[in-house]
């Protein structure tokens, strides 16, 4: 059986003033996957995750929740749904403990999970009672990890999750992701660390001049000449 | 309506955002009537009386808009807003309760500064 497509962006197009961001490009996140979209600076790879979470409006194109197009949505209407978003910034409020936030978004949709478990998960049992300022970058990163898992979502939609974090600590993070998918939760990820991502990804979208492509297995991305030489020189 | 207003006042996210409001709208406040404090020819002569500067209505609406917009947009701490959003709470919801916050603050404030000048400022 087919694994259901939780959310996705149908052939949508951005364009900001004269310049074409993203040409009739799709994304979808689907269940017990962890898809990667890859892609050069630039590429319109976060322009596509923004719209994908309602966070933008497209030109054209579609939005769609459970497979029913949506003529506009926003974060808060598909967070109810079930959709997180990560961004690559800070996340977490600065003045209040991981576990306080931890506690929030798990109560706030009334989910009943163990958040001493899942601080063991990320790694963060010894470091949750402390405040997103007194962590280092890696800690931050998995701390809002552990935030977005704690309120249970659907999809976890993360925008470069690894940048500037050491290896170590990105392991932690996408084996979290890997387990998440695992349990029937739908990844989309974005990042430029091919090394760390790679070996976690289930699917590959190669977002390219405003387009996208999919490739499928991670193997079948590398064997395309095109994505060898524009993403991975070294191959 | 009872679960969802108990969640409201439990939810150590709401208690942020509305101490959140409350410190914004304080020192916009503050600034608000130093700089009409300074806004004479000579600083030691301001051309506003201080109860304009304090209660008047364009000092009170100018410190209503920008601590209501300041808390809802809060570029400074840009991730607050979008942790909100992730948990479902809309801009209007934000914009909303910073407006509820800031009219309450305001309202408590006056009645302080009533007791302590013993009348109306």
């Amino acid at each position: 059986m087919t694994a259901p497509v939780l959310l996705a962006a149908d052939c949508v197009s951005k364009t900001y003033g004269s310049r074409r961001v993203l040409n009739s490009a799709s994304l979808r996140a689907v269940s017990e996957r962890v898809t990667g979209l890859l892609g050069r600076n630039g590429a319109g790879k976060t322009t596509l995750l923004r719209i994908l979470v309602g966070m933008m409006t497209p030109d054209n194109g579609v939005v769609r929740v459970d497979g029913i197009g949506q003529l506009r949505v926003t974060l808060h209407q598909l967070a109810a749904r079930g959709v997180f978003f990560l961004p690559a910034r800070d996340l977490l409020l600065p003045s209040l403990s991981v576990m306080s936030q931890m506690r929030a978004a798990r109560d706030r949709f009334g989910g009943t999970g163990d958040l001493a478990l899942l601080a063991r998960v990320v790694g963060m049992a010894e470091r949750v009672q402390q405040s997103p300022p007194a962590l280092s970058g890696g800690e931050r990163r998995r701390a809002e990890l552990a935030v977005a898992l704690a309120r249970e979502p659907r999809v976890l939609v993360a925008d470069e999750p690894l940048r500037g974090i050491a290896p170590i600590d990105a392991e932690v993070l996408m084996g979290a992701m890997r387990q998440f998918a695992a349990r029937g939760g739908a990844v989309v990820v974005t990042g430029h660390e091919l090394p760390l991502l790679l070996p976690h990804l289930d699917h590959i979208t190669w977002c390219h001049a405003g387009m996208t492509r999919e490739f499928g297995s991670v193997a079948a991305a590398h064997a395309d000449f095109a994505f060898r030489r524009d993403f991975m020189p070294d191959h | 309506m009872q679960r969802a207003m108990q969640q409201f006042w439990t939810s150590s996210l709401v208690r942020w955002h509305v101490r959140h409001v409350i410190g914004i709208w304080f020192v916009v406040r503050v600034i608000v009537v130093m700089a009409l404090a300074f806004s004479g020819n000579a600083p030691s002569e301001p051309q506003v009386p201080l109860g304009v500067m304090v209660v008047g209505t364009s000092p009170t609406l100018v410190s209503f808009v920008f601590a209501v917009a300041l808390a809802t947009v809060d570029r400074r701490r840009v991730g607050a807003p979008l942790l909100f959003a992730n948990l479902g709470y809309s801009t209007w919801w934000l914009v909303g309760t910073s407006a509820v916050v800031v009219v309450t603050a305001e309202i408590l404030a006056r009645m302080v500064l009533r007791v302590m000048v013993g009348g109306t400022p």
